[in-house]
């Protein structure tokens, strides 16, 4: 369902079109954390969720609060939410929000999404879907809807593949001016559970057909939050670990410097910084899940498919603000070390600490870019001297600022 | 160096060849594991074929006049043919599988597919452990190897059995086969890839016992030729479904009904076999069944004065033990005791032995075993109910090892020497404190 539509402003110009799905509310499947039953109609080893639909909440208010810095305007998003009663309580915003994520409605929205998307080459989109999904085969993924598990349609009847979506919006004879940058996110488990090993090739709803052979020109990466035949994970009435790290990214850890070649003049995230910060902001969840008892063979793990050549997903409104620590070595010399951070580009102080700096280590937030920290001595002390060094602070990975002073 | 093995109560020689497929599995196990790292370490290859002697007390202890007939029945019966009984490996195999597979506690975390492949996960996450828990009916003693497999040759069983747990062990350990778990695609391809990787190690293994033999067989098992495989693969088979189907038949199964009776019966057995033991032996005298201890041990270290002795006891075979070393035998010098699922401490809390001191209680602690028992090693489960620590106890007492059998209160006190895992945590002990 339509929630955004700016298409009158943006006009023959190209736009972004983007199609949010999350689906926690499945009715035939158990609620969690009940234990699935041997009895009664198959259940596929799947219960009910409570954080997806939310994810795909946050996923819109992130889309809609950067719409000022998109690269192209933000022109369509439509909406598609089966919540839990976890999730509304949480995000009173999500009950009733767009549309349920049923199979019609999700044909009906892709199926405008598509034509809104091939009105201009130029144009964006993305696709975002949370909630559970299968793998067939190596490479497959499955997106389950609101109505899986109903015993009276073939068990994959209420879902949709990723190979239709994605082929379905490439180029074609009929839709030669469709959006050439497509960004796709699908956060959900690539397994194939046990009841669908005993049937011939489970087949889903097709959600476009697929063009004949032809030039493939997008840059059309599509970013699964698992590795085939692996899990994607979630904490009860919270969004996804994956859509964490996701938003993470796209806030400011994926970021990039200005870059002439990708035509970039502001600080921004592109496609393969994304991709390359999500290593990173998955590390910090781990931790947590392992934290809150998730088993080490289970690792949070993802995988781009299709990158193709980098894209501006982005841009910031300016450098993005990063987390250092800064370190003076040896921690003898702290009584007596007067340290100033000074901005490389303006050759202006930004941070004095009259000694002792504490605590120490000291977190600090900076913008992203070049400093200098000196460590200056008023007055002689024996071992130690004053000294200056440079650092870059460029997301994802931050190193400490330490000086050494002997 | 001669190695004394002293059994515990509740061990019966009978028709069935339990006893004797048991110590041929044990001393295979024993050597394999235990005295061929110690003979590499000592460069004396004599000792990873040095005699292996097991006392048999068992005729001596108790009798039951009516069988047990006086154990009351529970009228429970369980649901399912009666070839499916291996309820206490199925139960282990259910709860193992449980833990391992939703290791995730509380209900916080969720998965965005399904929740199924229990097997396959839990593999993956413990492959060791699994692989244990699939050979729980031929460890427990509640399903053995066809019998055909080795033409009713109880020593050769025993040995078959051996060298399936070792490489079963060997399989758990191997990171290639744990990465191959990994990426398997069901439970029924992790289930196939190890039934056919713990087939090959076996072979791999049973070729080595052939050129290499560390226990003399009666018959030798080449005869039997490609059919005996066949047999043997078909066993092993049989284990493996049978695990695939445990967690479901354990859900169905009355566990007081399968647990009530062998629990009657080896509580029994135990006080029984203690009583007699005790009403043999008199302050000066061992009575039957500690003389056959005596006479071993003096034996054996007779045979072998100038090599040092290794005696290795299971339960009641402990408390025998001490007597002979505290009192009726007491020129003899031993390098390594490891008493296990043993009752020393607390035969000693109740001053039953010949050589107890009413008057020596705590704080003080007991002494008198070195320098004529230079290590001792006290194995424990907590899981079972019949072993106890010694340190606390015996000032000179080297160390309680704990040694989880993973098994319940009602099977764990029998079950520490059908696991290669015991043999490890025992050959890396002796390796760091005999020469």
């Amino acid at each position: 369902m339509l929630v955004y539509d700016n298409r009158a402003a943006v006009g023959q110009n190209p736009g972004l079109h983007a199609l949010i799905v999350g689906v926690s509310n499945y009715p035939r499947l158990p609620s969690f954390p009940e234990k699935t039953s041997l009895s009664g109609p198959p259940t596929y080893g799947m219960r009910q969720l409570t954080s997806t639909a939310l994810s795909a909440y946050r996923m819109y208010e992130w889309l809609l609060s950067c719409r000022e810095l998109l690269p192209v305007p933000l022109a369509t998003i439509r909406f598609l939410a089966s919540p839990s009663g976890v999730e509304t309580e949480i995000e009173a915003r999500l009950s009733g929000f767009g549309g349920a994520a049923t199979l019609e409605r999700f044909q009906e929205s892709a199926i405008q999404w598509r034509d809104d998307a091939a009105q201009h080459p130029e144009g964006v989109t993305c696709f975002y879907f949370a909630g559970h999904g299968v793998e067939r085969n190596k490479g497959d993924q499955v997106l389950l809807l609101e109505g899986f598990g109903s015993p009276n349609a073939a068990p994959l009847f209420h879902a949709v593949d990723t190979h239709t979506l994605r082929y379905g919006m490439a180029p074609s004879a009929r839709r030669p001016n469709i959006a050439r940058r497509q960004l796709y996110v699908v956060d959900a488990c690539r397994m194939l559970p046990a009841e669908f090993q005993k049937i011939q090739t489970p087949i889903p709803t097709a959600v476009f057909d697929v063009p004949l052979p032809g030039i493939d020109d997008r840059r059309a990466p599509i970013f699964y939050a698992a590795v085939p035949g692996a899990r994607a994970w979630a904490v009860n009435g919270e969004p996804t670990f994956f859509c964490t790290a996701l938003l993470e990214c796209l806030n400011g850890l994926g970021a990039r410097e200005p870059d002439e070649l990708l035509g970039a003049s502001q600080w921004h995230i592109s496609s393969h910084s994304l991709a390359s910060a999500l290593s990173d902001s998955l590390l910090r969840q781990e931790q947590r899940r392992l934290q809150m008892g998730g088993h080490p063979a289970d690792r949070l793990n993802f995988q781009v498919d299709g990158a193709g050549e980098d894209f501006i997903l982005t841009n910031l409104s300016g450098a993005p603000v990063v987390d250092v620590d800064l370190i003076i070595d040896p921690a003898g010399a702290l009584p007596h070390a007067r340290v100033t951070v000074i901005d490389d580009e303006t050759g202006q102080p930004v941070r004095t600490f009259e000694p002792p700096l504490s605590p120490h280590p000291y977190r600090d937030r900076l913008q992203a870019g070049m400093y200098r920290v000196r460590a200056d001595f008023a007055a002689p002390v024996a071992g130690y001297r004053s000294r200056e060094r440079a650092f870059r602070l460029v997301p994802p990975r931050i190193p400490p600022m330490k000086v050494r002073v002997v | 160096m001669p190695v004394i093995y002293v059994h515990g109560v509740n061990v019966r020689k009978d028709t069935q060849g339990d006893y004797e497929r048991k110590e041929a599995a044990r001393n295979e196990l024993l050597r394999r594991i235990v005295l061929k790292p110690l003979a590499a370490k000592a460069e004396n290859p004599k000792i990873a074929q040095m005699e292996i002697v097991s006392p048999y007390w068992g005729g001596f202890g108790v009798q039951f006049g009516w069988g047990h007939q006086s154990v009351p029945a529970t009228g429970l019966q369980h649901l399912g043919p009666d070839d499916a009984m291996t309820p206490q490996s199925d139960f282990e195999f259910a709860v193992m599988v449980r833990e391992l597979a939703h290791a995730e506690p509380g209900t916080l975390l969720q998965s965005l597919g399904a929740d199924d492949g229990d097997l396959k996960r839990a593999a993956h996450r413990d492959l060791p452990r699994f692989l244990e828990a699939v050979f729980l009916p031929i460890i427990l003693g509640e399903q053995g190897l066809p019998m055909d497999v080795v033409a009713e040759n109880w020593t050769a069983l025993g040995l078959s059995e051996a060298l399936l747990l070792m490489a079963s062990r060997e399989v758990g350990q191997d990171a290639t086969t744990q990465a191959a778990v990994g990426v398997a695609s069901s439970d029924d391809e992790v289930m196939d890839l190890l039934e056919e990787r713990v087939l090959e190690q076996y072979e791999v293994l049973q070729q080595a016992a052939r050129q290499a033999p560390s226990t003399p067989i009666p018959g030798s098992l080449e005869p039997l030729g490609s059919q005996w495989l066949d047999r043997l693969r078909e066993g092993v088979g049989e284990l493996f479904t049978r695990a695939r189907n445990a967690p479901q038949r354990a859900a169905t199964l009355g566990l007081l009904g399968a647990y009530r009776r062998p629990i009657h019966e080896n509580l029994t057995r135990f006080v029984g076999d203690v009583c007699v033991y005790l009403i043999q032996r008199e302050r000066q005298q061992p009575g039957l069944i500690g003389q056959s201890v005596v006479d071993a041990i003096r034996s054996a270290a007779r045979r072998h004065p100038d090599e040092p002795l290794i005696v290795l006891t299971h339960s009641m075979g402990g408390n025998i033990v001490y007597d002979v070393l505290t009192t009726f035998a007491k020129e003899v010098k031993v390098d390594a005791w490891v008493s296990v699922g043993g009752q020393v401490g607390m035969f000693e809390e109740m001053k039953i032995f010949a050589a107890s001191n009413g008057l020596l209680v705590a704080p003080q602690q007991v002494r008198g075993l070195k320098p004529r028992v230079r290590y001792w090693l006290n194995v424990y489960d907590p899981a079972d109910i019949l072993s106890f620590l010694v340190k606390p106890v015996f000032a000179e007492a080297d160390e309680d090892l704990l040694f989880r059998t993973g098994e319940s209160a009602i099977k764990a006190h029998g079950e520490y020497f059908n696991r290669p895992a015991f043999y490890e945590a025992l050959r890396d002990r002796l390796l760091q404190r005999l020469p």
